[in-house]
């Protein structure tokens, strides 16, 4: 069962990723003349264009299909490059501080307090104000994967610091401290082995995490725009009035989406009972 | 002890505001950058207002007239709506309470007696049931919950699919009919959490070796669990308390945008979005606030409750 969810996921996690592989239409195509049309899986004669649209079209013709994946393969890879990111950032510098210690342990702490001192959805938008407000559609990108990365590093550089403290004290890193290895070599031998699970860890807890504010940031207008199709902008257009007198079709993207997050939530349960539960960054 | 701590945190709230407000001065463009874009306002006028703001001045000066302005209980001047901060955030906080205490006093209120159900039942159908309900749940992003539910009021002729009251009525019925489906998509982001700690926690606390000797010696069930079990138990508890108290006025931002809810959400982010620096400021730095008197509120119940940390401390 957990099993068959996992490929599941990374099942999906593709074909978002191909989206163009897979979308039957263009990400912008519109077909004007039969918009706001509900899901039909078969032609339909005397319709101009002769087209199926599996979820239907929007309001300006496009497929909503289409959409969702295009929109899904935006989230997805920003998801993924934003987690990457913040945790070679929070590696490099949880390594740093305790391997350096000192000053260096200090002032890098400090500032990870700084980040840590606002809860996680301000933090990003306030991480977002500073900087402009207009982008193109891949300088929006760069920038969310931007901001959600300097938001989301701070967590897991503290807790690989601590593990890079607990390992130094090992019985065999001491031993090998003292037949004169170096820290570099200290690090990559004895250290980044320990330190796998913890950020496998913290990649799974991230992940969702990640492409759920970069869904956000679209969503409140401050991230990718309009004509690009995003998670976040499908959602706001869900709140248009026009969305009343249309079609199931409109919604099954959430639904989607839903089951989306669902499945990548089951490898994160797969913790032994008892272990302290994952918190998620929205209390705190 | 405590007096250390809290001298600790207002230093780093202080270094928060700096390090923000420096952030903010430094980033590109102002409000009145979408000023110069209009035909009818003259660069001399858009100079002339960027000096009545201040804006001209060097960031560290303007820093330092904006701590004056929090001591006088203004938090600045939004350029936007030309009016102190303050007076435009505290009915906006109010409301964000509102909506925020409901659904964090639903949450426990359910999650609390549901955890120590499935912690008496353990390994049972009972807590089998409670687990997957509280998985499923925090599997759903409240985005896309709030998104579906507010589709599906809108179509209904019975809830509200936004705001905070109508316009004929406005009643405390009124409102509490619009409190429903925002607080309920809070409360059920909020209740798997809480439920999963407190379940766990009590199953630890309950094969503790002081525990199964009581067990042992007969004494009964009823009278272990609230006496034994439930005070280990509560440390977990207190601290998450503290985080839901952190977040306070932070954590129903989606919530508040989706269901159109007039909390400091929604002005925050019509804040960033119009480049209104000061308006930005201050809810960034009221829910920094939050979270420290949060953490430091868990911190003091902490050691009320447990003997050994207020040795230690």
């Amino acid at each position: 069962m957990k099993h068959a969810a996992k490929w599941l996921i990374v099942g999906m996690a593709a074909a978002l990723l191909l989206a163009p592989l897979f979308a039957p239409y263009g990400e912008e195509e519109q077909n004007r003349s039969r918009a706001q049309e509900a899901p039909s899986w078969q032609r339909v004669p005397g319709t101009e264009p002769a087209r199926i649209f599996l979820l239907g079209t929007d309001e300006y013709g496009r497929d909503i299909f289409s959409r969702f994946l295009y929109g899904g393969r935006l989230s997805v890879a920003g998801g993924i490059t934003a987690t990457l990111l913040a945790l070679s950032f929070g590696l490099a510098v949880g390594g740093a501080a305790g391997l350096g210690g000192g000053w260096l342990d200090a002032t890098l702490m400090r500032t990870s307090e700084l980040f840590l001192s606002l809860p996680w959805l301000y933090l990003l938008l306030a991480l977002r104000a500073i900087l402009p407000l207009r982008l193109s559609p891949s300088g929006a990108f760069w920038m969310m994967v931007t901001v959600i990365a300097l938001a989301g590093w701070a967590r897991p550089a503290r807790l690989i610091r601590g593990m890079v403290l607990s390992a130094q004290d090992r019985p065999y890193v001491r031993m090998a401290q003292a037949m004169g290895a170096g820290k570099g070599y200290i690090f990559r031998q004895h250290i980044l082995p320990q330190l796998r699970g913890v950020i496998w860890a913290q990649a799974l807890v991230i992940f969702p995490q990640f492409v759920l504010a970069d869904m956000a940031l679209s969503f409140l207008g401050l991230g990718v725009a309009e004509p690009t199709a995003s998670w976040g902008g499908m959602l706001a257009g869900l709140r248009h009035f026009a969305v009343l007198e249309s079609h199931w079709g409109r919604v099954a993207p959430v639904v989607l989406m839903i089951v989306f997050f669902v499945l990548l939530q089951m490898p994160a349960s797969d913790e032994p009972q008892g272990t302290q539960p994952r918190m998620p960054e929205t209390i705190q | 002890m405590i007096w250390r701590r809290v001298l600790q945190t207002m230093l780093l709230l202080l270094a928060v505001s700096a390090a923000w407000f420096a952030l903010l001065a430094a980033s590109p463009g102002d409000y009145f950058d979408l000023q110069r874009l209009d035909p009818r306002v003259s660069a001399a006028t858009v100079d002339k207002l960027r000096a009545e703001y201040g804006l001209t001045k060097p960031w560290w000066v303007r820093y330092g007239d904006w701590l004056v302005s929090v001591a006088h209980g203004e938090m600045g001047v939004s350029i936007v709506y030309n009016e102190p901060v303050a007076d435009l955030l505290l009915p906006r906080c109010a409301n964000t309470l509102l909506l925020t205490l409901t659904s964090t006093a639903l949450a426990w209120g359910l999650a609390l007696p549901a955890g120590l159900w499935a912690a008496v039942r353990r390994g049972g159908g009972i807590d089998h049931v409670w687990n997957v309900a509280a998985g499923l749940l925090l599997a759903i992003p409240e985005l896309l919950l709030g998104t579906l539910l507010v589709y599906w009021a809108a179509g209904s002729a019975r809830w509200p699919a936004g705001g905070m009251r109508s316009a004929q009525d406005g009643g405390l019925l009124d409102i509490l009919r619009h409190l429903a489906l925002p607080a309920g998509v809070l409360a059920a982001g909020l209740f798997p959490i809480v439920f999963r700690h407190f379940r766990n926690a009590l199953a630890e606390a309950s094969g503790l070796p002081f525990v199964r000797a009581a067990r042992a010696v007969g004494v009964s069930p009823p009278r272990i669990w609230l006496h034994s079990v439930l005070r280990v138990a509560a440390n977990p508890m207190i601290s998450l308390l503290g985080l839901s108290i952190g977040g306070i006025l932070s954590s129903s931002l989606l919530a508040e945008v989706i269901f159109g809810w007039p909390g400091l959400g929604p002005l925050f982010v019509e804040a960033v979005m119009t480049k209104d620096t000061y308006l930005v400021l201050a809810p960034v730095m009221f829910s920094a606030v939050a979270l420290a008197v949060g953490n430091l509120l868990a911190d003091l119940l902490l050691m009320w409750n447990d003997p050994r940390i207020r040795a230690a401390g």
